[in-house]
């Protein structure tokens, strides 16, 4: 990829008016759909909402009869709610991938879709933490953790890091939004009342002074810096809280680089998809561009490739060895009880995505966005893979207990809750798209070289 | 018809009249313990009596209490003629904090005695080693209390230097809140 080498364009060129003209144009496209929701959008912010009240019930009767309405028992103990905690953290760093360490390499072309890629980082990982008090059989101790927590335990490791990311990423969404949310303020005027006064808080006074523009771009770079070694970390602790336990397939060093790596993949999928969601549905051909799927097609067969050596490592070096309960563990991935879910992980999610991705036209919006929707699933699946299996593959053999506790398969309560997680996450990103322009104007404009600063303050220049 | 129940009532009376003579028979039995040392073998003496006349031939088990079950020190001894049943203690029994074992002594469904049992303490267990044991130590293993020196001062720094710059940051809303009063507005909607 070479930084910005479609944008040669010749805004450079333009004029004051013509500059002023063009902003003009993508502050109407981006404040479409915040104006008018048509029946297809409303649709689907009601299917959502149905999905979520269904996984709340399930939830109620969960709270009320006990963590026995799950599938989970004495073996089995982690199960479909912590597959999805694992699936939530994983592309919730791709708000860090995308709007930092391409920010900080120089990469231009990705200015458009930052705003997609943190508010996915920020849906994820709100539910990243609601799904682990959804897996705790008594919530109402979750305080405990942090007036009881030992910092020796992984499980307080992680409370501190994923709430520490989160309000890193509240931040990192936060700041760049401010001018946009300005627009909002002054000029969805036909509003509720509310909602007017929403924007109004929450711009802070934006002005689009210098001050404020040096202030606002300050913090973002510090923010930059700050995110990545969180977002490593709380993908790392998550992986620690597998590879600390004595299990065979979890006591592994590679569980840190693996985690990040499949975090990355997955992440950069889902904002393929978003993109090409968004692109559709509010009009943005012109800023979502070919250009982008394109340079998004290659970094994801780049992270598919990453992710192909971490699996290598993690597979198949234990199955060179097939050393005790590792090896049956191993053998029921490959050939056993498992192997369908596997191999289609192995092969839909990184293998065929990563080759086909090679081809220009595979990286068409339409076609990578079917690629990418398969590496999500993928994806998920392959958390579902990382967590049940193991669980039931034990160092010590599962003798005398009822013959229900060796196998593991989801109830309609943990089925209808993580299904509401999945909603929840969708609605947030819905209903932000809905109240906050989804792209972010200014970023875009320096992208193509107009600076709202100048423009706004000629002083400057 | 009367006879009948004449031969059921004779029957009736001579069974209880057996049971009553039998179990008249099972005496009372009373166990002492002493602890003492023979030849430098620590050695647990039971005298076993039955109105002050020592039992003779009598097995005699000898337990000590541990977690959640008691432990049979060697096999049972029968008691001698002056009703005495001396039973070697090992030495490298472990003890509570303090070293004391609880030890136990009994017979066990004896024709004559039935179950018998008596218990007593004995500061013979070896005292369990706090040296180089992590146990009320710093480790990672230990109380939240006792967490290693060196992973609270490093997790304090990082959480620290982080949550401080996270503060820093959030700081500068309101510098940019504040800088709003300041300066008059620019223009409409420079989003």
């Amino acid at each position: 990829m070479i930084p910005n080498a479609h944008l040669e364009t010749a805004y450079h060129e333009l004029s004051e008016e013509e500059k002023i003209a063009h902003r003009a144009e993508l502050r109407d496209v981006v404040m479409k759909p915040l104006r008018h929701t048509g029946w297809l959008g409303k649709a689907w912010i009601g299917f959502l909402l149905v999905v979520f009240l269904i996984g709340c019930y399930a939830y109620y009767l969960q709270l009320k009869n006990g963590l026995k309405v799950t599938a989970m028992r004495d073996y089995a103990s982690w199960g479909l709610y912590i597959s999805n905690f694992i699936f939530f953290v994983a592309i919730s760093l791709v708000g860090a991938l995308i709007s930092s360490v391409l920010r900080l390499t120089n990469f231009d072309w990705y200015r458009p879709i930052t705003r997609i890629a943190e508010i996915i980082a920020v849906s994820a990982i709100i539910f990243a933490g609601l799904i682990i008090i959804v897996d705790m059989g008594r919530p109402d101790r979750v305080l405990n953790l942090f007036t009881h927590g030992r910092i020796q335990s992984p499980i307080v490791w992680d409370v501190i890091v994923v709430s520490t990311y989160l309000v890193t990423s509240l931040l990192f969404l936060y700041f760049p939004l401010l001018p946009g949310i300005a627009l909002c303020r002054d000029y969805l005027t036909e509003k509720p009342k509310w909602q007017r006064w929403l924007y109004k808080v929450l711009a802070l006074g934006w002005n689009g002074s210098h001050r404020q523009w040096q202030i606002m771009k300050k913090s973002i770079a510090i923010i930059c810096v700050l995110i990545i070694p969180l977002a490593i970390s709380i993908h790392t602790v998550t992986a620690w809280l597998f590879a600390t336990t004595l299990r065979p397939g979890w006591d592994s060093t590679n569980f840190g680089p693996y985690f990040v790596a499949g975090a990355f993949q997955a992440g950069t999928a889902c904002v393929i998809i978003a993109m090409f969601v968004f692109r559709k549905a509010y009009n943005l051909q012109k800023y979502l561009t070919e250009v982008h799927f394109n340079q998004m097609g290659k970094l994801l067969v780049f992270l598919c490739l990453i992710y192909a050596y971490f699996n290598l490592n993690e597979y198949l070096v234990p199955a060179y060895k097939m050393r005790g309960a590792e090896g049956k563990l191993l053998n029921d991935l490959f050939t056993g009880h498992y192997a369908p879910l596997y191999w289609s992980v192995q092969i839909f999610g990184m293998a065929l995505p990563a080759l086909l991705l090679l081809w220009k036209k595979a990286r068409k919006p339409l076609p990578i966005a079917i690629i990418a929707l398969f590496v999500v699933v993928a994806a998920w699946f392959k958390r579902y893979l990382i967590v049940t299996p193991i669980m039931l593959h034990p160092y010590t053999p599962i003798q005398d207990v009822p013959s229900n506790w060796a196998v593991y398969f989801p109830t309609w309560i943990e089925i209808s809750i993580v299904s509401a997680s999945l909603a929840g996450v969708l609605l947030i990103i819905t209903i932000f798209s809905k109240l906050f322009p989804i792209i972010s104007v200014w970023e875009t404009l320096e992208n193509e070289g107009i600076e709202l600063e100048e423009l706004d303050n000629p002083e400057k220049k | 018809m009367k006879k009948h129940i004449q031969y059921l009532l004779m029957l009736l009376f001579l069974q209880c009249s057996f049971l009553v003579g039998f179990a008249q028979e099972e005496k009372v039995a009373t166990m002492q313990m002493a602890f003492g040392e023979v030849d430098s073998v620590k050695t647990c003496t039971v005298t076993v009596k039955s109105d002050s006349t020592p039992v003779v031939g009598t097995e005699v088990h000898l337990y000590v209490k541990s977690l959640y079950a008691l432990l049979e020190l060697g096999k049972a001894v029968a008691t001698d003629e002056n009703g005495e049943a001396a039973i070697e203690f090992p030495s490298d029994l472990p003890g509570n904090g303090e070293g004391i074992i609880t030890v136990i002594a009994k017979i066990e469904k004896d024709e004559t005695y039935g179950d018998v049992e008596t218990q007593s303490n004995v500061k013979w267990g070896a005292a369990p080693k706090k040296e180089g044991t992590l146990w009320n130590s710093r480790s990672l293993s230990a109380s939240r209390e006792k967490a290693p020196m060196i992973l609270v001062v490093a997790s304090t720094g990082i959480i620290v230097l982080i949550w401080g710059t996270i503060f820093y940051v959030i700081f500068q809303l309101f510098k940019i809140k504040k800088s709003a009063k300041l300066i008059p507005k620019m223009s409409k909607g420079n989003g």
